[in-house]
C-alpha cells in the first residue's frame, strides 16, 4: 500500500497545474463574492406602514437596524411601482390593527409584496420573522413587567414604565445577550437570518473542489490507456489496494484544497463562514469522500480520457445545480428536482452548513448530514469498484 | 509448468480465442505466432490473469489460475505490448516501483535493479525521465520492469513492435539471456524471424485457433514442404541437365537460359554431387540459391495468407 501511495504522490506533480488553478479559482471567486457581498450590498425593501402607531414605528425602527436589508418607507402605490420595476426586491406591509393585535396578544399579520421568488425574498422573510420575534419578545417583556409591578400594588405611570422597560430590554438584547446561556439560536451577536453570501461561498468552494476530486477518474483512465493499470492488476497487489491508494491521495488533495480555501478565507480574508471551522471541515471531509467515490463511478462509465473530459463538466455542473450550490433549494418547486437533489452530496453539505450559519448548530442534523454523505460515498464507492473492473483489456 | 485446456474467450459476437490447448515445460521459450487479431494477446492476457476465460482451464504448477489467480501472479513477469511505464518518472523510479510491487526492498531491490538494467542496457540512463527515452529504450525498460523479481514465467507480448533494428537485436539477445538464466518464456510476435530465432517451440495462431504447433522443423515437416534450388550456370549443356535429372531427389526441373531450377524431394543425396557434375561437364557455377521453407511459408501454406496481411 505504501508503495502505491508513494507512486500516487509522485504522480501528483503531473496534475499540479490543475490542482493549483482550481484552488486559486475557488479562492478567487470566494474573495470576489465575499468582498462584493459583505460590503455595502443591502437590497432595498419597500416598507408600508398602514397601522401608523407607536408600536408599528418601533417595529420599523427595529427593521431598519437590519444589516442584511435596507428598508425604505413609502406608500403602497409607490412600493408596488418600485417592486414591479425591479428597483426593490419586495415590500413589507404593516397592516392596520398591528398595534391592537400586539397588545391583545393575537397573531400578527404582515404582508410581503413580491413580483417573483428570489433568494433575497427568503432573506426578507427570515429577516422579518427574526425582527418580529425580537420585537414581540421585548414588547411582551415590557408589558409583563408593567403588569407584575401593578399587581404588586405599586403606583406607576404605565406608559412611562412600559417605555423604560422596553428600552432596557432593547439594551439587554443588543449588548447583553439575554438567552446566551440557553441557546445558540438566540445569539444576538450573529446575523442568524439566512445569508446568501455564505451560501455562495460554500457553493463555490464545493463546486470547484469537485473538479479536482472527480479527476480521480482521469488518473484511472490514463493508467488504463498506458496499460500500467493492467500491469498492476496482474501483479500480486490487489485491486482494492490499487484503488484505495488512488482514493486516499485524491481525498487528501481534495481536503487540502478545501481546507486552504476555508482557512485562508477565515484567517486572511475575514470571511465569516457561519460555522465552527472544525465542524465545517468534518462536513467537507464527508463531502470530499462522497465525491471521490463519484469520481470512481465516472471513471468506470467512461472508456477514454476524452470521453471523461466530455462527461465530467456535464456531471459536475448539473449535480452542483441540482444539489443547490448555485441557488437555495428552498426556491425550487419541482418535486422531481427536489428528489434528485437528495442524491447529490452538495445538498447535504450545503444544507447543514447553511442551516448552522442561520440557526446555530443542531447536533442531530449535523450527524445526519455527515452520515448521509458517508453512506452516499460508500454506495458510490461500491458501484465504482464494480465498474473499475471494466475496460481493462 | 503451464497447461492450457480448451480455452475460449468471446468479445460480444467475436470469437477471440476458440478452444485452444497447449502446454509449456520449464525452461522453454514458446512462441505464439500469428497475424494481428489472431488471439495471441487475448490468450496471454488470460494466462496473466488479466481477463477470465469464458470456458476452459489454465493450470500453473497444477493450480487452476482461473480460480486462484494469486498462485501465478508473484511468479509471473508480464511485458505488455504497450509501454506500460510512468513517463513522468525516471527509469530508476519506475524500476523501484515495479520491484516493490513484487515485494522487493532494500539491498535486494538495489541489486536487482543493477542486474536488470545491465541486461537491458540502460544503466547510464536510469536517472532520466522515461519520456526522454528513445522508443527502443522504453521497450527495454518495459521488459526490465517485469524481470526484477526473477519470475519463473515471463510473458512478452510483441516486445519489439515499432523499434529500430539495433534495439530489436538487443531485446532478442536479452530474452535469450533471461531464458538461459532459467526463466520460462512465452513470446508472442507476428515477426517470423524473431520466433524462429528465439523459440524452442511455436504455436501458430489464426482466428483464435492454434492451427499448428511444434518445433520449427516439425512444423515445416508437417506440411511436407520442399526446398527450392536455383542454379545459375555458364555453358549449360544437355549432359549436365540429363545427369542432374538422374538424381532421385530432383523434381520439376526447369531450365531457362543459364538458370536451372528444381524442387528437392526427401533428404537423400547431396548438392556436392550436382556441383561435381556441372564442373566435370564443362559448366561453370555462378551462383546457387537454396530456398528453405520457413514459418512464414508454413503460415502461408496453412492459411493462404501472409503473416503480415
Amino acid at each position: 500500500m505504501i508503495n502505491q501511495l508513494l507512486l500516487r504522490f509522485k504522480l501528483l506533480k503531473d496534475d499540479k497545474t490543475l490542482i493549483i488553478v482550481m484552488t486559486l479559482m475557488a479562492l478567487g471567486l470566494t474573495l470576489v463574492f465575499s468582498s462584493s457581498m459583505s460590503g455595502n450590498y443591502r437590497p432595498e425593501v419597500m416598507l408600508v406602514d398602514s397601522d401608523n402607531t407607536s408600536e408599528s414605528r418601533e417595529f420599523i425602527n427595529e427593521l431598519k437596524l437590519s444589516r442584511l436589508l435596507r428598508y425604505t418607507e413609502t406608500d403602497e402605490a409607490n412600493a408596488i411601482k418600485n417592486i414591479e420595476t425591479g428597483m426593490s426586491i419586495g415590500g413589507l406591509v404593516i397592516d392596520q390593527g398591528f398595534s391592537d393585535m400586539m397588545r391583545n396578544g393575537k397573531e400578527i399579520n404582515l404582508s410581503i409584496l413580491r413580483s417573483k421568488d428570489s433568494i433575497e425574498l427568503i432573506q426578507l422573510r427570515s429577516d422579518v420573522q427574526t425582527t418580529a420575534f425580537k420585537f414581540m419578545s421585548k414588547f411582551k417583556t415590557a408589558d409583563m413587567t408593567v403588569d407584575i409591578i401593578k399587581g404588586e400594588g405599586f403606583k406607576v405611570v404605565e406608559d412611562e414604565l412600559f417605555e423604560e422597560t422596553y428600552a432596557l430590554s432593547t439594551y439587554y438584547w443588543r449588548y447583553r445577550n439575554p438567552f446566551n446561556l440557553n441557546s445558540q439560536v438566540m445569539d444576538a451577536q450573529k446575523d442568524w437570518a439566512y445569508n446568501p453570501m455564505i451560501h455562495y461561498l460554500i457553493g463555490f468552494t464545493l463546486f470547484f473542489s469537485t473538479f479536482t476530486i472527480v479527476f480521480v477518474g482521469s488518473d484511472i483512465l490514463k493508467e488504463k490507456q498506458q496499460k500500467t493499470w493492467q500491469r498492476k492488476l496482474v501483479s500480486p497487489v490487489s485491486n482494492t489496494v490499487i484503488i484505495s491508494s488512488l482514493l486516499i491521495v485524491t481525498f487528501i488533495v481534495g481536503m487540502l484544497q478545501v481546507g486552504i480555501i476555508v482557512l485562508i478565507g477565515n484567517y486572511f480574508l475575514d470571511i465569516n463562514w457561519g460555522m465552527n471551522i472544525g465542524l465545517m471541515l468534518i462536513v467537507f471531509a464527508a463531502f470530499v469522500y462522497a465525491f471521490t467515490a463519484i469520481g470512481l463511478v465516472v471513471a468506470g462509465l467512461a472508456k477514454t480520457i476524452e470521453q471523461l473530459g466530455a462527461i465530467v463538466p456535464i456531471i459536475l455542473v448539473s449535480s452542483a445545480m441540482l444539489g443547490g450550490t448555485m441557488w437555495p433549494l428552498e426556491i425550487i418547486q419541482s418535486k422531481i428536482l427536489l428528489t434528485l437533489a437528495n442524491l447529490m452530496p452538495h445538498k447535504w453539505a450545503m444544507q447543514i452548513i447553511s442551516q448552522t450559519s442561520a440557526y446555530g448548530l443542531n447536533v442531530s442534523n449535523f450527524i445526519t448530514s455527515v452520515l448521509v454523505l458517508i453512506a452516499m460515498g460508500t454506495v458510490y464507492l461500491l458501484i465504482g469498484l464494480k465498474l473499475s473492473k471494466r475496460h481493462v483489456y | 509448468m503451464l497447461e492450457i485446456k480448451n480455452l475460449y474467450k468471446h468479445f460480444n459476437k467475436t470469437k477471440a480465442v476458440d478452444g485452444i490447448s497447449f502446454s509449456l515445460g520449464k525452461g522453454e521459450i514458446l512462441g505464439l505466432l500469428g497475424p494481428n487479431g489472431a488471439g495471441k494477446s487475448t490468450t496471454i492476457s488470460m494466462i496473466a490473469t488479466l481477463i477470465k476465460p469464458d470456458e476452459g482451464n489454465i493450470y500453473y504448477k497444477g493450480e487452476d489460475i482461473v480460480k486462484k489467480p494469486r498462485s501465478i501472479q508473484s511468479n509471473l513477469g508480464f511485458v505488455p505490448q504497450e509501454i506500460a511505464l510512468y513517463p513522468s518518472l525516471t527509469g530508476m523510479d519506475n524500476l523501484k516501483f515495479w520491484g516493490k510491487t513484487y515485494g522487493l526492498k532494500g539491498k535486494e531491490l538495489t541489486n536487482r535493479i543493477e542486474e536488470v538494467s545491465e541486461i537491458i542496457g540502460i544503466s547510464d540512463r536510469l536517472k532520466d525521465r522515461v519520456d526522454k527515452y528513445s522508443g527502443g529504450m522504453k521497450r527495454r525498460l518495459n521488459i526490465g520492469s517485469a524481470l526484477l523479481h526473477n519470475p519463473e514465467l515471463i510473458i512478452l507480448d510483441e516486445p519489439t513492435v515499432g523499434i529500430d533494428p539495433q534495439s530489436r537485436n538487443h531485446i532478442l539477445d536479452a530474452v535469450k539471456k533471461i531464458n538461459q538464466n532459467g526463466s520460462t518464456i512465452i513470446y508472442t510476435s507476428h515477426y517470423m524471424e524473431e520466433v524462429e530465432y528465439l523459440c524452442t517451440r511455436t504455436c501458430i495462431m489464426d482466428q483464435g485457433k492454434i492451427i499448428a504447433s511444434g518445433t520449427k522443423d516439425e512444423l515445416i515437416e508437417s506440411i511436407n514442404a520442399d526446398e527450392q534450388i536455383e542454379l545459375i550456370v555458364e555453358n549449360v549443356n544437355e549432359t549436365i541437365l540429363s545427369e542432374i535429372k538422374k538424381f532421385s531427389f530432383v523434381e520439376n526441373l526447369i531450365v531457362d537460359g543459364d538458370r536451372i531450377a528444381f524442387k528437392r524431394k526427401g533428404h537423400n543425396g547431396s548438392y556436392g554431387e550436382i556441383l561435381d557434375i556441372i564442373s566435370g561437364n564443362g559448366g561453370r557455377l555462378q551462383s546457387m540459391d537454396i530456398k528453405k521453407p520457413d514459418l512464414e511459408f508454413v503460415f502461408l501454406y496453412l492459411t493462404g495468407r501472409a503473416l503480415r496481411d
